[in-house]
């Protein structure tokens, strides 16, 4: 699949163009990639797998893939987080950094209150 | 308390201070145990056209010892044989002189005055011949002339069998000599090598009961040249820092083995000449529409739109090809580059962004000296430069020569696979017939630093590894991967482990200068051995030691005690660098988190001392609840807490900058990634 030769769109990351990681742990599309597309026996194929074609087809798109979503400690999500977390109607109510009480109230419930938190703000 | 004598108290920028006239008396409280006790004063005469004084101490009507004063501040030091709560100083100079304008009858300044106890004091005592403390490098340091004395007290003393001491080799040709003595005797007689290294000498066994002093003398033979400190005119032998003590061997050993393969090799400090790796190389010299060499990650030259150069005939020796470096600011490849050597056209191509290798057929040009010719269809648009009043076409790096035609295929393919990628890049195209420009490694999964670094994900990479976990990467696998690995210009290792503990790791940085790749390899810096550091120099890759410290206390809460080791190890690895023409480059990473903010300044330091390419800025990965919390280094480090807020990372950055100015050290922030914190070029345009 390729855009059309007008689409001006900002791809927001070429890391799925450019690099490739073949690790013990799998092989990657980017160095901060939460997880492995595939194994690392199947170097040869992932590069054109399903998984990193569809990583790119958003990209292209100028969006961020589900994977990419996940990969929370990506500076690219991280800013694509925080822009949204501005945009949303939360922003007016949040304070600048989490209190200890609600960090606490999250960890006790395994994190899922910050992440309905965080889907409300999308 | 001070008595007769006294004028009124100054200030310069070294502190307080107050002039003494011929004689001057005053009263000090003395310590209990008079058995070590020492009167030390701190004096200079600032005068040169009056000969120093000779200034006599007496206590209690004693006197207990004379010196002459020099023209820097120096501590002297005097055995204190009093009983007593206080003691009453008096003393004395043989001359005083005047000033015009100042009615007073000067003798000496003096700084200081105190009673030391050297059985309770826990910090060797500086005991004559040394000028003040100077604070602007990494290790605090003074300098001492041809002889200094030194007085270890008892209670360090019995710390340990080891004296690390750090001190600065002026002489370049490595032909300075150190001489240790203590009462007389002479310890260590030992060649100093250039620029600052972490001395670890061993010390006469103290026993037991011990409650003297150790009386230490650092004699050097030389002096540096008046010409090596213009405008200071004090005499400079040689510069020393702090003194510790330990009783750790293996640190000892490490020194040790570094120290003895430095002087065996006793060319040490002489550049290496012939390297085949390098010997190919060219740095551009003179030519037609060059600027001046800059330095960034690599050396360079900016051209304009148009540039020649006459390569002697000496430097091609009749070889083939050429490999050029350049770097293009135009992300689209519009910007193309004409090529010619004696008026004919060697290639037309397209420049790829960034630094890229083009390589070049000589076959057709005749023997001899060669006219090279550049030239690029665009400069850099105007309003993309607006500071930048010059001409500018492109970077262009070193020349290589060569005549391996193997070479010269790769470098023409891996060109090809960088377009291709590029062009289907900018298409948005998802199945790719290109190949990676840049291929991720995971070249060694065991790592020395156990149990694993305060933030790393060691357990659970190691997990994910599953059965993969030992499977042998080297040189081999690497050429299995094919065009992966022969099409990329860029090699990163991304191991969770440590890549120079691989047993393969010459022929692993062989093949990959055969392949003339851009390689990058992240070490923890404490597996530097001579062998490691022996296998590095001279190879054009960019070597990362993640640090994250500028100290023993802090490194100690991140990783482990070991932090002197890597410092020895930085410090020989920048003496190899310099003898093989900086190579590797050297990138000394920080991570800023809460737990070693303080470091930051130190961190420059470091990276200063240890000739670093660059301080590379890292961020410590966002991860949602790591459940990460250790207590290491009396530190109690909690991941969730170490992250920095956004504001707490910009006020990073505004430090950094500063520093590097202050510190001359590039910086390279990896929390750019992808433009992430930038704002969006135009595309067509110039790097911000």
């Amino acid at each position: 699949m390729t855009r059309p030769a007008n689409d001006e769109r900002e791809v927001p990351c070429k890391e799925p163009w450019q690099s490739y990681y073949i690790l013990r742990r799998g092989i990657l599309p980017c160095c901060h990639g939460h997880s492995a597309i595939a194994p690392l026996s199947e170097w040869r194929t992932a590069w054109n797998s399903s998984a990193l074609k569809e990583i790119r087809s958003y990209l292209a798109q100028g969006r961020l893939s589900p994977y990419c979503l996940e990969s929370l400690s990506c500076p690219v999500v991280q800013q694509y987080l925080e822009k949204k977390r501005g945009e949303s109607w939360l922003a007016a109510f949040r304070p600048a950094s989490r209190p200890p009480l609600l960090r606490t109230f999250n960890r006790l419930f395994g994190g899922l209150p910050a992440k309905i938190y965080r889907k409300l703000g999308q | 308390m001070h008595g007769d004598g006294w004028f009124d108290e100054e200030h310069d920028g070294a502190g307080t201070f107050r002039w003494i006239g011929r004689e001057a008396t005053c009263r000090i409280s003395t310590p209990s145990s008079a058995r070590a006790a020492w009167l030390r004063v701190t004096a200079e005469h600032p005068w040169p056209p009056v000969s120093s004084p000779v200034l006599s101490v007496a206590v209690d009507g004693c006197v207990i010892g004379r010196t002459a004063v020099g023209p820097h501040a120096c501590d002297y030091l005097f055995p204190l044989q009093h009983g007593g709560d206080f003691a009453d100083v008096r003393l004395s100079l043989d001359r005083t002189f005047t000033v015009p304008g100042d009615p007073r009858s000067l003798g000496v300044i003096v700084r200081a005055l105190e009673a030391v106890d050297l059985e309770r004091a826990d910090v060797a005592i500086d005991a004559g011949g040394w000028y003040a403390w100077e604070r602007h490098s990494y290790f605090d340091y003074r300098w001492m002339a041809q002889e200094a004395r030194l007085l270890v007290p008892a209670v360090l003393r019995r710390r340990g069998r080891f004296a690390a001491v750090p001190m600065y080799g002026a002489a370049e040709d490595g032909r300075q000599t150190l001489r240790l003595l203590s009462a007389g005797e002479v310890l260590l007689r030992v060649p100093l090598l250039h620029d600052w290294h972490l001395y670890d000498l061993i010390l006469p066994d103290a026993g037991d009961g011990v409650s003297a002093p150790l009386d230490l003398t650092f004699s050097v033979d030389t002096l540096l040249p008046a010409d090596a400190h213009p405008g200071d005119g004090r005499d400079l032998g040689l510069a020393v820092g702090a003194l510790e003590i330990h009783d750790d061997a293996r640190r000892h050993e490490r020194f040790r083995l570094f120290y003895e393969s430095a002087v065996s090799m006793g060319e040490c400090q002489k550049p290496v000449s012939g390297d085949p790796r390098r010997s190919q190389t060219w740095l551009v010299e003179g030519g037609e529409g060059w600027y001046d060499w800059e330095l960034e990650d690599r050396r360079f030259r900016w051209i304009r739109r148009e540039a020649r150069v006459r390569v002697p005939e000496a430097v091609r020796a009749g070889r083939r090809f050429i490999v050029v470096p350049i770097c293009s600011e135009f992300t689209d490849l519009s910007q193309v580059l004409t090529v010619a050597a004696n008026g004919e056209v060697l290639a037309e191509q397209a420049l790829l962004d960034g630094w890229n290798e083009y390589g070049f057929d000589l076959a057709g040009v005749s023997e001899g000296p060669v006219e090279l010719a550049f030239r690029v269809n665009k400069a850099i648009d105007a309003s993309h430069g607006a500071h930048e009043p010059r001409e500018l076409g492109a970077r262009v790096g070193a020349f290589t020569f060569h005549d391996d035609a193997e070479l010269h295929a790769r470098t023409r393919l891996c060109y090809e696979n960088a377009a291709l990628n590029r062009r289907e890049l900018d298409q948005g195209a998802t199945e790719l017939a290109s190949f990676p420009v840049s291929l991720g490694i995971d070249l060694f999964g065991k790592c020395n630093i156990k149990p694993p670094c305060v933030y790393c994900l060691w357990d659970r990479t190691k997990e994910a590894e599953g059965d993969d976990v030992d499977v042998a990467i080297d040189d081999r696998t690497l050429e299995q991967y094919a065009d992966f690995f022969c099409l990329a210009r860029t090699v990163v290792n991304c191991s969770f482990g440590e890549p120079l503990l691989h047993p393969r790791l010459s022929e692993i940085l062989d093949l990959l200068g055969r392949h003339r790749k851009s390689a990058e390899i992240s070490t923890n810096g404490q597996s530097f051995t001579p062998a490691a550091v022996t296998a590095l120099a001279g190879r054009n890759l960019a070597v990362y030691v993640s640090l994250d410290a500028a100290s023993a206390p802090t490194y100690a809460r991140l990783r482990n005690e070991r932090w002197h080791e890597v410092l020895t190890g930085l410090m020989f690895l920048r003496d190899a660098r310099r003898k093989a023409g900086g190579l590797p480059r050297l990138n000394m990473v920080f991570m800023p988190m809460r737990a070693n903010l303080s470091d930051l300044e130190g961190f420059f330091r470091l990276c200063r001392m240890v000739d670093a390419d660059a301080m590379v800025l890292r961020p410590l990965n966002y991860l949602e609840h790591s459940g990460i919390v250790v207590d290491r280094g009396g530190y109690h480090f909690d991941y969730d807490r170490e992250l920095l807020t956004g504001e707490e990372q910009e006020a990073v950055f505004q430090q950094c900058e500063r520093y590097a100015k202050q510190y001359r050290v590039r910086v390279i922030s990896q929390f750019d990634f992808q433009s992430a914190r930038r704002q969006e070029r135009p595309r067509g345009g110039r790097r911000p």
